[in-house]
């Protein structure tokens, strides 16, 4: 199945999880929120969280400064 | 009823659709505790009490830098080494005489803030670390308040409205804001970005206190100060969430 993962066409297969999709980019950035289209998804639940063809996964760095 | 004074005073407030004499009067009975006087602190506090908010409790510890004038409008170099609430009360108190201006210069007294709190119909998180935020969210836990909450570093910035006593998120049922989570001092700041974020949550905050318009409270705001883009997340409650699962506070083990 085909997923959008920030905007770059992404082939997964059938019932992969979240997690399979941004493992890759985990590695890259410790602090990081996930969403699936446009809801954030709790790190607890990227194990879980199964993605369906033509979800638009986005990753983004959360920042606390002010 | 404004007088002819207020009313001129706020007249452009009042050619706005769905905003009357009413909608000005409630945002002159409202009284606010603003967490954080730098980037975002500054930012909110100086559009609140233009706007006409009847109070506000400034809490910081923090006294003002060279470094901080970037981007901390409210302070001039003559402040250097002034306490940052004093000095923005001066500031504040010459924008707008009408504003009860209060300040808390130690943010663990919990004495001090429970003074006001119970008065307060709105908390601003304008702190700058994350043990700080988990201290201003415990707090909105306990005491059943919404805030608003903003964060800026490097390019980025973010804006939160949040009432976990209506049953929206809290701060921590993103569960991703742990120690890694990026702060102006290890990313910079551009004062641009700081200063969008701060009116942001200023803008939210005013649409709240005058109500308005209803407050989408659970969505996340997200700049990209490269992009110039702006996108929108939903932020639901997390049955997993460490602060707000039992509704209780742990604020205790936090100080701004």
């Amino acid at each position: 199945m085909n997923i959008l993962c920030n905007g770059d066409k992404l082939t997964l297969p059938e019932g992969s999880l979240l997690a399979d999709a941004i493992s890759e980019y985990l590695q890259q950035t410790p602090s990081v929120a996930v969403a699936v289209n446009q809801t954030i998804i709790p790190a607890s639940q990227w194990q879980h969280h199964k993605l369906q063809p033509d979800d638009a996964v986005e990753l983004f760095t959360l920042v606390a400064g002010g | 009823m404004l007088t002819t004074e207020l009313y001129s005073r706020y007249s452009r407030h009042l050619l706005l659709d769905n905003f009357d004499e009413e909608a000005q009067l409630q945002l002159m009975q409202s009284k606010v505790m603003l967490f954080g006087c730098g980037g975002l602190g500054c930012q909110v506090a100086m559009a609140l009490v233009s706007a006409g908010v009847g109070e506000i409790v400034l809490v910081d510890h923090d006294i003002v830098e060279l470094s901080n004038l970037p981007r901390q409008w409210l302070f001039t170099e003559a402040d250097a080494g002034q306490k940052k609430v004093s000095a923005a009360r001066s500031r504040l108190a010459a924008m707008q005489g009408g504003c009860q201006i209060r300040c808390i210069d130690d943010p663990a007294d919990p004495v001090r803030l429970a003074t006001h709190l119970p008065y307060c119909s709105l908390l601003l998180d304008c702190t700058d670390s994350v043990s700080s935020r988990k201290f201003v969210n415990g707090l909105a836990l306990e005491h059943k308040l919404p805030f608003i909450s903003a964060s800026a570093a490097g390019f980025a910035a973010t804006a939160l409205a949040l009432n976990p006593a209506s049953g929206s998120a809290c701060y921590e049922c993103m569960e991703q804001v742990g120690e890694h989570t990026q702060t102006c001092m290890e990313q910079g700041i551009f004062s641009s970005v700081v200063a969008i974020a701060g009116q942001f949550q200023a803008s939210l905050a005013l649409s709240y206190l005058c109500g308005i318009q209803p407050v989408d409270f659970g969505q996340l705001h997200v700049y990209d100060g490269r992009a110039l883009t702006i996108r929108h997340f939903r932020v639901n409650k997390n049955p997993a969430c460490p602060a707000c699962s039992n509704n209780i506070g742990e604020h205790h083990e936090h100080i701004v």
